[in-house]
């Protein structure tokens, strides 16, 4: 199959189930709100090292959140709901408490609740208050800039984390310049966040290494330093550099959405551009229950 | 809908006990069987049909013609389902209640919203003594639910409230927010003397200086507070002046620092 003279492997990404949440952070202008939410999903790029992986869903006009100050919706996925409870707490306290005028609010429903304010409250050393509006329990706890208002848990979903996209082109700049397009294209799309660096990853890795200690390692059949070396290497010798998108969604529906806006901009460079080929990382369908085919999400 | 009318035949100086009639224990019944349930009038046992004309059938709505204040428990323990009541409500109006909405056009007598725990209760005219408060002995008053009343409220509003929210319109009496553990008492008029006399926390929302502040209050200076304006969006399905109400800046007094101290006065600025 080619799309604008990109060929598209027949192959499929393979995605894991996850429990994720999204909450709603607030500040008093879009500037301090970006602020907390980025630190709040900062160093979020992987479970594997950060515990969680996260990112800015979209920017809410004041309109649309709790306290009709500018927002930021912000997506976080784990592999339990005891990491993603943790990771909240943690991130809430160092990340949305510290920044000034900053509010945080639970942006979904879900059947299971994590904590949020419940043990950030402390903080307050006793002059913290709740306020219960409309059944919903609030924190209030004294700051040096006013109160911090923080919902006291948030709502958990399933979720489906590790959709993915490889794409190949002929110079680095090439693929940056096309991960770029197709980045942007899949955040005009709802449930979605893609948590690696401008949301794009140059370090794909396969499952195992030679070091014993270690679970995965560099996916060398993708490196185009080694295309000569490497028994594994699906590189000819046209192709300068390779990138992924990693894409988690809120549903397999949000996730299949994302990569078909995704593979549509990367295709819409053609290979006029350089653009190559797209494929998808798998594990052989052993470890995770999510298949995206390609040729069956561009259908 | 189908709505199920009880018109009071003849006001009485006796107490009409109607708080076993909320819409759930009733909409199994057939007009006749509602004419059949016993009705304590006084100290006489009577059946509903001798004292109400009953009209309409059994559902989700229940409403009350009554020229005096002689019904006693209106909407006791509802869950579901709404009650109107045209005229006066006597004593104990929505009293354990737990959902649905009662409205009252006419005034409300004592102990409205008494052990309340979730629903809406208006109350178009005033609201007796002691409204969302604790009957004595009691630990809690309200403990949850919406209560506005637009006109005036008596004494001892929210004494001991636990949780929910009272938004009275008009004046409210002494002692308001007595004792009180938690929640949120808005008032629009004036409030009495006694105001929030050994609260432990909760809020009292205010747009006239108090007529008097205890010196168990501290004053902690003017403050835009992020959580009024989570309270205020949750007043905007109400009609009023409430629904216009959007607090930004607020005076802040802190106590009663003879108890707990967290308890909150605040004082809208313009």
């Amino acid at each position: 199959m080619k799309i604008n003279g990109v060929y598209i492997e027949d192959t499929y990404a393979e995605a894991f189930d996850m429990r994720a949440t999204r909450v709603i952070i607030t500040g008093p202008d879009e500037t301090w709100a970006n602020h907390a939410a980025n630190a709040f999903t900062g160093f979020a790029t992987s479970v594997i090292g950060c515990g969680v992986e996260g990112g800015i869903e979209t920017q809410l006009p004041a309109a649309e959140t709790p306290d009709g100050r500018p927002g930021v919706a912000c997506l976080l996925f784990a592999v339990s709901s005891k990491d993603l409870g943790k990771q909240v707490s943690n991130r809430v306290g160092q990340a949305v408490l510290t920044a000034p005028g900053s509010a945080i609010y639970s942006g979904i429903e879900g059947e299971r609740q994590v904590p949020m304010g419940s043990q950030i409250r402390f903080f307050g050393d006793g002059y913290q208050a709740s306020k219960v509006v409309d059944g919903v329990r609030y924190w209030r706890v004294p700051v040096m800039d006013g109160e911090f208002i923080c919902q006291e848990s948030t709502g958990m979903v399933s979720a489906v984390g590790g959709g993915n996209l490889i794409f190949s082109a002929r110079s680095h700049r090439q693929a940056l310049d096309a991960a770029a397009d197709a980045v942007a294209a899949m955040k005009q799309e709802s449930g979605v966040i893609m948590p690696f660096p401008g949301g794009v990853v140059r370090s794909g890795s396969k499952v195992g290494s030679q070091y014993k200690a270690l679970m995965a390692s560099s996916n060398d059949a993708y490196c185009p330093t080694l295309r000569g070396v490497s028994p594994r290497s699906e590189l000819g010798p046209e192709v300068g550099a390779v990138l992924e998108i990693v894409v988690n969604g809120l549903t397999p529906d949000h996730v299949a959405r994302a990569m078909r806006s995704g593979i549509q901009a990367i295709t819409g460079r053609g290979s006029e551009q350089g653009v190559l080929t797209v494929t998808a990382g798998n594990y052989g369908g052993k470890l995770g229950k999510h298949h995206f085919h390609l040729r069956e999400v561009m259908a | 809908m189908t709505a199920l009318r009880l018109r009071l035949r003849e006001p009485t100086a006796s107490t009409i006990d109607v708080s076993h009639l909320v819409p759930e224990r009733l909409r199994e019944l057939s007009p006749e069987g509602v004419a059949q349930l016993q009705v304590w009038k006084g100290a006489e046992r009577l059946p509903l049909g001798e004292l109400f004309d009953i009209s309409g059938a059994p559902g989700e709505t229940l409403e009350f013609e009554t020229d005096a204040a002689c019904l006693w428990g209106i909407g006791y323990g509802m869950s579901e389902g709404t009650i109107r009541v045209h005229g006066p409500a006597g004593p104990y109006a929505g009293r354990k209640m737990r959902g649905g909405e009662l409205h009252i056009t006419g005034n409300a007598g004592e102990y409205a919203g008494n052990g309340m725990r979730g629903g809406r209760i208006v109350i178009d005219g005033d609201a007796g003594d002691c409204l969302a408060a604790a009957r004595p002995g009691e630990k809690y008053g309200m403990e949850g639910g919406l209560l506005l009343v637009r006109g005036n409220a008596g004494d001892r509003v929210g004494e001991r409230m636990r949780r929910g929210s009272v938004l009275i319109e008009g004046n409210s009496g002494a002692w308001t927010a007595a004792r009180m553990r938690a929640g949120t008492i808005a008032v629009l008029g004036s409030t009495g003397h006694g105001l929030g006399w050994a609260m432990r926390r909760g809020t009292i929302l205010l747009r006239q200086p108090p007529a008097s502040l205890s010196p168990l209050f501290r004053d902690n200076g003017e403050q835009a507070l992020s959580i009024l304006a989570l309270m205020s969006k949750a007043w905007r399905g109400l009609d009023g002046p409430f629904v216009a109400l959007n607090p930004c800046r607020v005076q802040r007094w802190l106590g009663d620092r003879s108890v707990q101290g967290l308890g909150e006065i605040l004082l809208l600025q313009d």
